[in-house]
Order: structure tokens, then sequence, then C-alpha cells
């Protein structure tokens, strides 16, 4: 995207040389070889994406900010890792989803399952907090304002449907990228986007 | 939606989404964005540096040197041991070169014709390696010995003892035709053995050669006082006045090239120097040769041969300085009149 590489003398490490306008996996190998910079140019752009994938998940927002830290704490502990095989935010937004899905199985011990998820225990638990979720008063509070109700409108998804859309939305992530990072095939994918995306539709008409 | 494609209607959702979420402004608490960009930059100072390049990532640091390595990682053992390998072969052949120089030389002496008039000692510096001082020593012993005065003789010859190969067709072809009554001292070709600063030695006991005769004609270098004489060399009486020349003129070449040919005449030196003596160390050869020349200069007949090989290669100055110690030594030994300055009226 723009990033150049420094010149370094020989036998000295390559790092390369990023700005604003790098790419996130640059700016990702640039934070490998020691450049702090690049991380906080990442988290610059991908904080509040993340933040908000993991509000709509949960009710509570200092749930959603010791989530938040744990998942840039993930990236920080697993950054000598990385290999730009996939777009970072596929990266990112997958272990935002695994905290997620850590975060429900420790504080939920009972979930619904429905048929769509009965044979896979994350939709199945996905699905159980959405449904618990979108009943709860605060939600109904929020739904006041039209902003607020759009988003409401989007945390009342199932579950499977909201991380769907959230990626799609937050991560900007295509369909088949949406499936590699929920780990199902892309009709699934994409049939989770396109109940979600009617839904929404449907609420948009109502208070537009 | 197609493959990733959003219609205007999802996309009209998203966009309403993103400007519902820009509306209400969320965002992380500032402690936790505090948190996360300190442990980032912990994570980075606590990366072990590298001494050399300064990088902190052990992945940087590796990556780079291995693009810039044409062997990859994995092969690198097996150059290390494809190189120790190679080492070992140049040394071996360093070896069995240094020792075909010690050994091949008694073949090609023993090569030689028998000389026509006397069992002469054959030097054996004749194993010397090929320089460009041996190649001028080897002309000037090959001019008495052939009686064909082209240099095309001495060239075929050069290559000849370059390949150390068998030199006996070659000698035959260019055998002197001189009768051997024209000389009573063998036309034998004896190459340097020769020390240049110190002393000039026929650092060999004198051998008898294929014909078997004794030893009464054989050469010895005696050492000169000159530097210039360093590169001395002995060689048999031409039987024309051309060959004697043309040894004069190759003994001339041979003391200009006396300092380069300096560490070759060791190597001969020490080639020429058998058995034990050949494994011996410069001090204990130098010793050797030392004792050599004592044992020449006690026996008068054989410093007289010396004399007269250095008056046969033209070098009638140092044979009349060794004449003259010999005189000094064995007043009434009688000088053969070939050991005598050649006057021209002979």
């Amino acid at each position: 995207m723009g990033e150049t590489v420094a010149v370094a003398p020989p036998g000295a490490a390559i790092i390369p040389r990023v700005d604003g306008s790098s790419s996130d996996e640059a700016l990702m190998a640039a934070y490998q070889g020691g450049d702090a910079r690049s991380f906080a140019m990442l988290f610059e752009r991908y904080e509040r994406p993340v933040f908000r994938f993991l509000r709509r998940s949960l009710s509570d927002a200092a749930a959603a900010d010791d989530l938040l830290q744990e998942v840039w704490l993930a990236v920080v502990r697993n950054a000598a890792g990385y290999v730009p095989r996939a777009k970072f935010t596929t990266w990112l937004f997958t272990i935002a989803r695994s905290k997620l899905i850590d975060h429900w199985r420790a504080a939920t011990p009972m979930v619904s399952l429905d048929e769509e998820a009965a044979n896979d225990p994350d939709e199945a638990l996905l699905d159980g907090i959405a449904a618990a979720a979108s009943v709860q008063p605060e939600m109904q509070a929020m739904s006041r304002a039209q902003a607020r109700a759009f988003v409401a409108a989007v945390e009342a998804l199932p579950a499977v449907q909201r991380e769907a859309f959230l990626l799609h939305a937050e991560g900007d992530m295509t369909v088949e990228e949406v499936a590699q990072a929920t780990g199902v095939g892309f009709e699934t994918a994409k049939s989770r986007l396109r109940y979600a995306f009617g839904k929404l539709r449907t609420a948009m008409e109502v208070w537009q | 939606m197609n493959n990733g494609e959003t219609n205007t209607h999802e996309r009209r959702v998203v966009d309403a989404y993103r400007a519902a979420s820009d509306a209400l402004d969320e965002q992380p608490s500032a402690q936790a964005r505090a948190t996360i960009l300190a442990a980032a930059a912990r994570a980075v100072e606590a990366q072990p540096a590298d001494a050399a390049t300064g990088a902190t990532s052990k992945r940087q640091a590796v990556r780079p040197r291995a693009r810039m390595s044409p062997i990859a990682p994995s092969k690198r053992p097996l150059a290390l041991v494809a190189s120790f390998l190679v080492a070992t072969v140049a040394l071996v052949i360093a070896t069995q070169t240094d020792e075909q120089r010690e050994t091949n030389p008694s073949a090609l002496v023993a090569s030689k014709p028998p000389a026509p008039a006397a069992g002469a000692p054959v030097a054996t510096a004749e194993n010397a390696p090929m320089a460009d001082a041996d190649m001028a020593a080897k002309r000037e012993a090959l001019g008495p010995t052939t009686s064909l005065p082209t240099p095309g003789v001495a060239a075929v010859d050069k290559v000849d003892t370059m390949r150390q190969v068998d030199a006996r067709p070659l000698r035959k072809q260019v055998q002197p035709a001189a009768p051997a009554a024209a000389r009573p001292a063998a036309p034998q070709v004896e190459r340097p053995a020769v020390r240049s600063e110190r002393a000039l030695a026929d650092a060999s006991e004198p051998k008898p050669a294929e014909g078997g005769r004794a030893a009464s004609t054989s050469v010895a270098v005696t050492p000169p006082p000159s530097p210039a004489a360093s590169g001395v060399l002995a060689a048999v009486p031409p039987p024309l006045a051309s060959s004697e020349e043309r040894a004069k003129e190759n003994a001339n070449q041979l003391a200009a090239a006396a300092p380069r040919a300096d560490r070759r005449a060791l190597a001969e030196t020490d080639a020429a120097v058998p058995g034990k003596l050949a494994k011996a160390r410069p001090v204990e050869r130098t010793a050797a040769i030392a004792e050599g020349v004592v044992e020449v200069e006690n026996d008068p007949a054989r410093w007289m041969d010396r004399i007269i090989a250095l008056r046969d290669a033209g070098r009638d100055e140092d044979a009349d300085r060794e004449l003259a110690r010999l005189r000094e030594r064995y007043a009434d030994f009688k000088i053969p009149p070939n050991a005598l300055r050649r006057t021209g009226t002979r």
C-alpha cells in the first residue's frame, strides 16, 4: 500500500517503514520487528470496531472493556507467530470471537439450543446468549433513540446472524472471510448474513 | 449477496449501522486503551535484542540473514561437511605432490642414459620443482648432453620433466653424437643441488650412473663465495665450443634467477637428501648439507671433479677460486688439465 522497506546495513534486521497508510499486514510486520508505533496504529484503526463487535454481543459495557483488553493482549502475545496468510482483520476478529465465546462459556452455564445450532455448540451458545440479551430492559430503553434503536435491532439478532453481520460490518469481511472466521461453510455464512440483513431492513422501515 | 458482494439494500443497512455506531460514539475506556498500549510496548522491549543487529524480534533478526544467505538453513550443515571434505582432499593432493617431488626425480635420473665416458654420480637435484630457474638449469644441464643446439630440445625436455614421465625415449633421441673419447668426463647431466646464500653443495652422495662406471667424474657443486653464484649447478662438459658458450649463458641466467630460485634450491636440496634426512627438519638438513660439503672437500678427487664441473659449466671464476683453495689445502695434488682455465689454444 505504500510501505517501503528501510535500507538497513548488512546483517541488520530489515524493518518495514510504515506510516498511517500502511496495510494492516505491514504494520504487524513492523510490530514484529519491534516497532511499537505500528501496534498503536493498528490499535487506532480497530479498537472501536472490535469494541463495538464485543459491545453488541454483550450487555455489559465493562465486560466489553475487559474482553477488549483480552483480545488485544492476545494480539500482542501472538504477534510473533502471526503470518499474513489472511487479512489481519480476519485474524483479529477471530481472536475477538474466541474471547467472546470463552466469556459466554464462563458466564452462562446453561444455554438454549435451536435447531440450526443443534450440531454446533458455539452457535447454540451464541443463540442462547442472544435470546437472553434481547429481552433485557435496558435494551428496550435504548431503542428510543434512532441510533440506539438500530443498534438494538442489531443486538437483537440471533447470535450467529449478529456475529456474521458484525464481522461483515465492523471487520469489513466478505462472505468467504466470515465463513472462515466463524468456521462454517460459505453457504451457511451467506445464509446468516441474508437473514440478518432482512431483519435489519425491517427494523429500519419501522423507525424510518 | 453474491460471493461477498452486497447489493444496494445491504449496503444501506451497513451504512445505517455505521452511522448509528458513530452517533453513539462508543469507545473503550481510557484505562483499557492505556493498558493495551503499555502491554504492547512492554512486549516489544522485552523481546531479546540481537547484539549485532539491534533487532528486538527474533524472527526479524533471523529472516533477513536467511534471505541474504545463498544456502538454505537446512543445507548449511551439508555445505559445511562438503567444505571440509574439499579442504581435506586439497591437503592430501598437496601432500602427495610434495612426495612426488621427492620420489619422482630418482626415476627421472634412472631414466638417464649411461654416461659414455664415466659413471658420474647423479645429483638428485634433478627432482627439483619446475620454476623458471629450474627451467634454465634444465636447459643448461641439457646443453652438454644434447648435441642439438636448437632450443626446441630443451623445451621438449622441459615439458618432459614437468610431466615427470620417463624421459628415456627423448633422451635417446637427443643423445650426444660425440664420441666418448672426446672428453674424459662423462656428459652427465647434473642439476643444481644448491643452497643459495650458505653453501652450494652436492647434497647427495654420488651415485653410480646406469653405466655402472666409477664416480671418477662425479660432479659436485661447491659453495660459491659470491651470492651471484648461489644458483650454481654443475654440468657435464660439452664436446663442442658452442656448448660451452651456451653453458656459460645458462649459468648467467641461473645466477640472475638465483634469488628467485632460492627456495626452489632449498627444496631441491631437501629432495636430494635421502631417507630420513628428507624427513628431517630444515636445520638438520642444512647441517647435513654442510657436512656433505666438508666431506667433498676432504676428498681431493671429488673436489677436483666438482671444479671440473664448474669449469665445464663456464663458471671459471668459481672454478679458479675452488682450485686455489684446493691447491692451498692439497699442495701436492696433481691438477688435471681439464680443471685448468682453458686458454683457447687447446
